[in-house]
This record gives structure tokens, sequence and C-alpha cells, in this order.
């Protein structure tokens, strides 16, 4: 604390009557120095000592103001001192981290950019850390393996579709060979058109089945820009005599020209379906109504005087009619290349009508 | 006609043999690539209806080799694989049709018909049956040499009875032959039956001979020899 025989003291010493006996006190007092010209803090020792025979009053004080700055600048060099070695070993830190997850991140990216579907495909490379080594072998194993299990999946759907048409085409032949026959009469005849039926609407399902898979399978890759309104004109021209044997009304209500990014085969198949579903499902003398409103396409037909499910309506096999035609899977095949060209299909029933409306995320589309 | 069927389904080279050969066709069938390379070689033909899918080779090679040493030959390829991709290669190699399977025998026999036409015609192509005359290329029908107007689908269903004559013609393969996989969704017909009365009235208007029969719930024929 206060050392009486220590340097820097400052020392009060005044010759007072023999006899007085000062008790040694210590103590904090406020002194005016003249220097810092205030009043400052300091510790003082009193004590009275008797020398050569003369009684003196000795204070000795020291400010104390020195200290306190002492303290504050060790406290400042320290928190800077500290400061710094945090951030110098945050810096190291994140360098070497970064360095040690390069191969890592670039793994990550690897996977990340991974398709299926790519022709070009690039195993990755090992490294010289034995761990991300190994991972890269691994995963090089489980996408060549994804690869190869694709393209055995795609050649199926394929050779299952061949194998599906030509007992199919057999029995269809046959049936057109029999009826040439002069014996049959009329009830086998009936009998062979049934048979006959049945096997095109076989035929059909394979066929339906197959365009999804190859959607789902994103086997049509190209992507053009088909504009909406000539493809409409064009779908209704093909359906004409559906449209006209129920008497139909077909309406555009075009405000604006839309156009989609999609296979332009998948795109005509899309309309086509729904148009078709919109005179299927109409009655005679029914309307059908195209509309382009605000990058949405909107096909809205009069029908069933009933909402349909939403929820299950692209669905598949899920019938709407008792239609033996119908195989139940058109509208599914509507939402597979609607979702896989990243367009939003919605149902709503709204007076009296069926709507479907599309609108593409031309943000979303490559 | 000679035609060559390069088929390795022994059933469907059968009935496609029968059919063309009830109007003394001659055919011949390859059951494989190296058959019906060997054929293409020495043999002319009319018409070739090539599968793709064959053993020991593709189809799709075959054309190249037909287009360069007999141009003349009309080539249609019936696949089972009904593939996009498929058809524009085989049309672009030089195929003149793709008809894919399964197909009504009466779609394959008018398909052959209307190519052989096209491709061995001299001066016009013409279609003569009795008192009918038929222009495919300007669409037009005479009938005692007056002529009459017909639809263009009442003009295809023409052409398409005449490839099909004396033959039965279900409704369903003259649904698909006028409308194609469009039709696939539809269950009521019955405009068909309107075309066909139409197209017979119209026949009949110009003293032409009532050709045309139906067989109630089955389809048509197209009668010549009465």
């Amino acid at each position: 604390m206060l050392n009486v025989f220590e340097a820097n003291n400052e020392v009060y010493i005044k010759e007072i009557e023999k006899g007085r006996i000062i008790p040694q006190t210590t103590k904090d007092t406020l002194l005016y120095s003249d220097i810092e010209k205030e009043y400052i803090s300091n510790k003082m020792i009193a004590l009275n000592a008797v020398v050569n025979g003369k009684n003196y009053h000795i204070k000795v004080w020291k400010s104390t103001i020195e200290y306190d700055e002492l303290m504050e600048v060790v406290f400042v060099v320290f928190t800077l001192l500290l400061v710094l070695l945090f951030l110098v070993t945050a810096y190291i830190n994140i360098k070497i981290s970064k360095l040690i997850w390069k191969p890592f991140k670039s793994t990550l990216d690897y996977i990340k950019d991974f398709n299926v579907n790519t022709l070009h495909y690039k195993k990755l490379e090992s490294n010289e850390i034995t761990e991300f080594s190994e991972l890269n072998s691994s995963i090089n194993l489980m996408t060549s393996k994804m690869i190869n299990d694709y393209n055995n999946q795609k050649k199926f759907t394929e050779n299952a579709s061949h194998e599906f048409q030509t007992p199919l085409a057999i029995i269809k032949g046959k049936i057109d060979l029999l009826l040439q026959e002069n014996t049959l009469n009329e009830e086998t005849m009936k009998l062979l058109v049934s048979i006959e039926e049945a096997t095109s609407r076989l035929s059909r399902i394979n066929k339906s089945l197959l365009l999804l898979s190859k959607i789902e399978n994103q086997q049509y890759e190209k992507t053009d820009t088909v504009a909406l309104l000539p493809l409409l004109e064009k779908v209704k021209t093909l359906n004409e005599d559906f449209i006209l044997d129920k008497k139909l009304q077909f309406v555009y209500e075009a405000t604006e020209e839309l156009d989609f990014r999609i296979n332009s085969e998948l795109c005509f198949i899309l309309i086509n379906n729904l148009v078709q579903n919109a005179i299927r499902h109409n009655y005679k003398n029914g309307q059908i109504i195209v509309s382009i409103k605000n990058k949405t396409l909107i096909i809205s037909n009069t029908g069933a005087l009933e909402p349909l499910n939403e929820n299950t309506i692209f669905e598949r096999f899920e019938k709407k009619s008792s239609n033996v035609n119908s195989i139940g899977l058109g509208l599914a095949i509507v939402k597979e290349i609607a979702e896989a060209n990243s367009i939003n299909i919605s149902y709503h029933y709204k007076n009296n009508a069926h709507l479907f409306s599309l609108s593409q995320f031309k943000n979303m589309v490559t | 006609m000679k035609i060559l069927l390069v088929e390795d389904e022994i059933e469907m080279q059968k009935s496609i043999t029968h059919y063309l050969g009830l109007e003394k066709n001659i055919v011949e069938v390859a059951n494989d690539f190296n058959s019906a390379y060997e054929k293409i070689q020495v043999y002319e033909y009319d018409c070739v209806l090539l599968d793709i899918t064959l053993p020991n080779g593709n189809g799709l090679d075959l054309i190249k080799t037909i287009k360069n040493s007999r141009p003349k030959t009309g080539i249609i390829i019936i696949s089972a694989k009904n593939s996009f991709d498929d058809k524009i290669d085989g049309l672009n190699l030089g195929a003149d049709d793709y008809l894919p399977k399964p197909f009504y025998l009466p779609e394959l026999n008018a398909r052959i018909k209307a190519l052989i036409r096209r491709n061995n015609f001299d001066g016009v192509d013409v279609i003569i049956i009795n008192e009918m005359a038929l222009y495919p290329d300007e669409r037009k029908v005479l009938i005692h040499t007056l002529p009459i107007t017909l639809t263009s689908k009442e003009f295809d269903l023409l052409v398409y009875f005449i490839a099909n004559k004396n033959r039965v013609i279900q409704k369903n393969a003259l649904v698909e032959h006028l409308w194609g996989d469009s039709a696939d969704q539809f269950d009521n017909f019955d405009f068909i039956y309107n075309h066909v009365k139409n197209l017979r009235k119209k026949l009949l208007a110009a003293n032409c001979n009532d050709y045309i029969q139906s067989i109630y719930g089955i389809g048509y024929t197209f009668k010549t020899e009465l």
C-alpha cells in the first residue's frame, strides 16, 4: 500500500510542542493538486516522531491517481491484446478449416450438381486426405450404380412397351383376319369387335403409362418456346368433330399472348388432354372458354353440376366418368407434364364451370 | 405388287401376309437383319415393311441400303416402340411412313397403297373403280365423269374404303384412320355414322352404285363385287 520510505512520496514535516502524541493513522484524503488543477485522491500517513529531542508532526502522502491510471492502461492493453488474439485465432481457424474442408466442399458441390440423366458422367477424383478419398470413392460407387440402375430402368420401360405392343398387335391382326371370314354370323363378329376394343384399350393404357414414366424420367429434355394461342387453335381444329358433335360453343377470351418454355411434343399433349377433357365431360350445347390473363391460361368448361374432388382429380386411374373408353390417365399425364416444367396447375369450380388454370414460374426455368 | 415384310414375330408375319395376300399381292418375309439385307440386294420390291427392332441388327440401317440401291422402293416402318425419335430418324433416313404397332391391317393396307401410288404413277395420280375416278392430289372425285363435292373427311373415307374394298372394316379402324391418336379419349363415335351416311348420300345422288354396306354394330364393307 503506502510505503513511507518509497520515493515520489510527498512529505510534510512541522515541529510541534513536546509531549503531543499523534497516533499513526492511515487515511484517504483529497488534496488540491497544482499540476492537475483539481482535487485528487491521496493516501496519507500521519504520525509524530521525536528527532534530536524535537517533536515533529509528519504527514506522508501519495497520490493514488497513478495507480488508477496504471490499472486503466493495463486493462485496455490486455483487452486489446485479447481481442487481437481472438481475431487472429478466428482468422487462422477459418483459413485452415477452409483449406481442410476444400475437398469436402468440392464433393458437396459435385453431389449438388449431380443429375442421373447426365450424358457426360465424370467421376470424383481422389485426394491426399484418406477420409475424403474414401468418401469420394463411395460416392463414385453410389452414383455409378444409380446411373446404371436408371439406364436399366429406362431400357426396361421401353422394352416393356415393345414387348406388350407386339402381342397386342398380333391379337389385333388376327381379329382383322377373322372378320374377313365369310362364315361368321353377326354375333360372332360382335364378340370379335368387343375383343378388339378391349385390346385397343390395353394398348392405350400401356402407351399412357410409358409416356408417364418417360416424363418422370425426364426423357423429354429439349425445351422450346411454345406459343399457346396457335397451339390451342391447332388442338381445337383436331378436335373439331367432337366439338361439333356435342354442339359446344368454343370461346377465346385472350387479352395477351402467352409462351411456355417446354418440350413442344409434351406441350401439345398437355393442351390436347385438357381440351379433350373439357369436351368429354361437357354436355350438349355446353361451353368451353379459353382465356389468357395475367400470364395464366384458363380452360373452363360446363359439365357436371358439382365440383370435382380437387385432391384426387389428378391421380392415376381416378375415373371421373363411367365412360368405358376413358382410362383415367389423361389428367395424371397433365399433372406430370406440368410438374416437370414448373407449371402450376390448379382446379376450381366457379359459376357452374370447371376451371383448370396453368401458369409457369419463368424464373425457375433453365 | 411385290412387298417385303421384315418382321421377326412369326404370328405378325402370318397376319400381314394373309391380309395383303387377299389382294393377290406377293409378300415375301425376312425374319432378321441379314436375310432382309440379302433379299434387298437381290430382288426389287414395290414396298418394304420394316420392323426396327430385329435380331442381329437395327432396321434403321436397312433404310439407307434400300434407298441407295432401289430409290423407288417405298418404306413403311412398323414399330412397337412408338418413339418420337425413332420416327424422326426413320423419316430423315428416307422412310416414307411410320406406323406404330398395334395397328389395324386395313390401315396398313391403305398406307401401302397410297405409298405405291405416289411412287409409281405416271403423269396423273388417279384411282379408278368402275364409274368412279379419284384424284388424291387434287382431292377431286368424278362419277360418270362428273365432279361431286366431298368434305375432306368424306374424301379420306372414300380412299380408305377403296383401298380396303370388299373387306370388313371395323368402325374403330375408321375412327383411328380419320382422327388418329387424338380419338383415343372419346367414347362416342356416332358422328362417324354421319360422315359415312353423308358420303353414301352424295355418291347415290350422283347415280353411283351403292357400294357402302353397313354391318350393324361392327363396321362397313365397300363392296365392288356385287
